[in-house]
């Protein structure tokens, strides 16, 4: 059965920040199941806890109440199989999020790096992915040298290297020009296919709508749409 | 196996193993350490001082030691002691057993070592010696003449020996300073004490043999031929003294009386011993100044760690945003750990093998600039050693390890979310 269990299920997920007078619940009960080739595009107002799912769904952080199963296999509060599951996904920041000291195929090479690929491996796999964004060109630029557009690919780049099942990114057009976003939308809708899902943050209604389902949170619950 | 691994192998990463997250660990170490190179020379800097101190203090103190042995004959032994050693050669060759040397013994060697600039008899002998009420049992040398005009029995408070304590007309002797603080006798006019059951004049207190153990410090000096008149029973005589001019007739005399001695008593029926007492004080005084510049540089290198700490711990505030991108994108918090405490590591380390070729390359300038205060100094040649070179390196290894681990236990500890959030 697990051949057909879903990529991720959220199940009733609760998150609070804080202790005692000071606790904020950030999400109030989400539910959401993200399946193998789909492409899922979270909207909603700001603060009103969409990079709070994108942590608690990518194991960054854990639920309070509610638990995340990962390929049919269920993550709670164990941390060793957090880590090791949280390989399964690859993620996109807004802002990018490259290492400063660090060149283009050198961010690249750090999810390899931390998996314990080979070195030969690591740059050919590497290389292969910012071809692929078309940064093939620009491998020995830093993060410093390159352009919020450019950044954006390498990251992309950096999120796709290890095959990750799932895509999560955060706003990735949020701080680009209108060129720039339809490049980087056109590279991560079409990442999408048989074994990579997406699961896309975005302001823009027209990226939204390029997604197969929209599912659209506002103060911390979820209406999907 | 975990996740990890399963999944590398089913995507076309490739094998892994211990042995390439090992070298991947490796290369993060290596990219972060250049990456952040001007934060972290400053850790570099302050254990290549120490480690630095620490060597060149190791290394010169080893060519003190070694020049002591060396310079021994120009600066205070001219002269080796040559003490029966009653047993040994005896049985092997069946000749008389050797407990005292005779007079036969001295003048065969005076005979065949004719470079030597004296050859004189020696008797000891332990007797009571007391003054008033204060008795005590000490050696009581008795040496000859030519004995008389070394250092350890000119420099004395008095007259030393008169012409008439030569002649045999008065019984006369010399206290050591711990004989004389014994029996209270330190103080003018000398007083006389018994030796044994005869009354003796002191004339001279004289210093303690240097470096002796305590029972051996309270010393009685007699002229040879009251000794032998007291104890001397027939042609005994206790130890052969032998001098030489130069440390370049040493050879030849020491050569020249072994050959005398193996002749007429039997090799290893003797022993040579050289100024025994002068030696281990001065190696004692060069061993007391290493121990003291080694704990001074021990001492920098653990200052220097409290910079490594802060310096660490700087750079895993200031890398928390690198750290908790490295997380998001698949390392585990132990990953950071070990990056923390390797680089602290490695950088202690490095700095370790800097202050080490800067000792080796430096300790001739030092001896150099020491040399212009303490002409003497210009005689010593560092020597490397391998408690030098690994020394050192140990300890700043230790001393990053140790200034490494909490800043490690709080990259382990980063919260992650916070991190990403600042910017
Ligand atoms: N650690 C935290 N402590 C307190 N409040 C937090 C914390 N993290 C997030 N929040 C709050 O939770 C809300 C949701 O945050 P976030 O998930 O970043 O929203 P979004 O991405 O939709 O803008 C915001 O109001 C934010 O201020
Ligand atoms: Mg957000």
């Amino acid at each position: 059965m697990t051949g057909q269990a879903p990529l991720v299920e959220l199940v009733d997920i609760h998150k609070s920040v804080g202790s005692g007078d000071r606790t904020v619940e950030i999400l109030k009960g989400v539910s959401l199941t993200v399946n193998a080739g789909e492409s899922i595009a979270v909207t909603g107002p700001s603060g009103s806890g969409k990079s709070t799912l994108m942590h608690v769904m990518g194991l960054l952080t854990p639920a309070t109440v509610g638990h995340v199963r990962v390929a049919g296999e269920r993550v709670g509060q164990d941390r060793r199989k957090a880590i090791g599951m949280r390989r399964m996904f690859g993620f996109i920041f807004q802002d990018a999020k490259l290492i400063g000291g660090l060149s283009a195929l050198q961010n690249v090479q750090a999810p390899l790096m931390h998996i314990g690929v080979w070195p030969h491996r690591q740059k050919k796999l590497a290389t292969q992915a910012l071809e692929a964004v078309g940064m093939g060109h620009r491998l020995g630029h830093h993060p410093s040298q390159l352009s919020g557009g450019e950044s954006m690919r390498v990251a992309i780049a950096r999120a796709l290297v290890a095959n990750p099942s799932i895509l999560l990114a955060d706003e990735p057009t949020g701080s680009l020009d209108s060129v720039n976003g339809r490049i980087i939308s056109d590279l991560l809708f079409g990442m999408v296919g048989l074994s990579t899902a997406l699961v896309l943050v975005t302001h823009q209604p027209d990226l939204a709508l390029l997604a197969d389902r929209i599912a659209h949170i506002v103060d911390g619950t979820m209406v999907e749409g | 196996m975990g996740v990890g691994a399963d999944r590398a192998a089913r995507h076309g990463l490739g094998e892994t193993s211990r042995m390439s997250r090992a070298v991947c660990m490796g290369m993060i170490i290596v990219q972060s350490m250049w990456a952040f190179r001007w934060q972290q020379a400053l850790v570099l800097a302050t254990m290549a001082i120490g480690s630095f101190g620490l060597a060149a203090i190791m290394f010169l103190g080893e060519g003190a030691l070694r020049n002591l042995w060396m310079d021994l004959d120009t600066l205070m032994g001219s002269r080796m002691d040559v003490y029966p050693a009653p047993g040994l050669g005896d049985k092997l060759l069946q000749k008389r057993p050797l407990v005292h040397f005779n007079i036969q013994d001295l003048e065969y060697v005076r005979e065949h070592a004719k470079k030597a600039s004296y050859i004189a008899p020696m008797f000891y002998h332990r007797s009571r010696i007391s003054l008033h009420d204060i008795a005590t049992v000490a050696h009581v040398d008795g040496i000859d003449e030519p004995m008389m005009k070394e250092t350890a029995y000119t420099q004395y408070m008095g007259s030393g020996f008169t012409q008439e304590g030569l002649a045999g007309d008065r019984m006369e002797c010399l206290l050591t300073r711990s004989m004389a603080e014994r029996l209270h006798a330190a103080a003018e006019p000398l007083p006389r004490v018994a030796v044994g059951a005869y009354p003796c004049q002191v004339v001279g207190i004289i210093p303690d043999p240097p470096g002796a153990d305590e029972p051996l410090r309270e010393r009685v000096a007699i002229p040879y031929r009251w000794a032998r008149l007291l104890w001397g029973g027939g042609d005994d005589i206790g130890a052969i003294i032998v001098s030489w001019r130069s440390p370049e007739e040493m050879e030849a005399v020491v050569e020249s009386v072994r050959r005398a001695l193996d002749e007429v008593r039997a090799p290893g029926a003797y022993q040579l011993t050289s100024s025994r007492f002068a030696v281990r004080k001065r190696k004692e005084i060069v061993s007391n100044i290493m121990l003291a510049g080694s704990a001074q540089s021990l001492f920098s290198i653990l200052i220097a760690s409290i910079g490594v700490l802060n310096v660490m711990l700087a750079n895993v505030t200031r890398r928390s945003r690198e750290f908790a991108i490295r997380v998001a994108v698949g390392a585990e918090p132990s990953d950071l750990a070990l990056i923390v405490l390797m680089e602290s590591v490695a950088l202690s380390l490095i700095g370790g093998l800097v202050g080490l070729f800067l000792a080796v390359a430096g300790a001739p300038l030092i001896i150099q600039a020491l040399a212009t205060r303490i002409p003497e100094a210009s005689n010593i040649t560092p020597v490397i050693t391998m408690g030098g070179v690994v020394a050192p390196l140990a300890v700043c290894v230790i001393c990053g390890a140790l200034a490494g681990a909490i800043p490690a236990m709080r990259a382990r500890r980063l919260d992650v979310l916070a991190a990403l959030r600042a910017e």
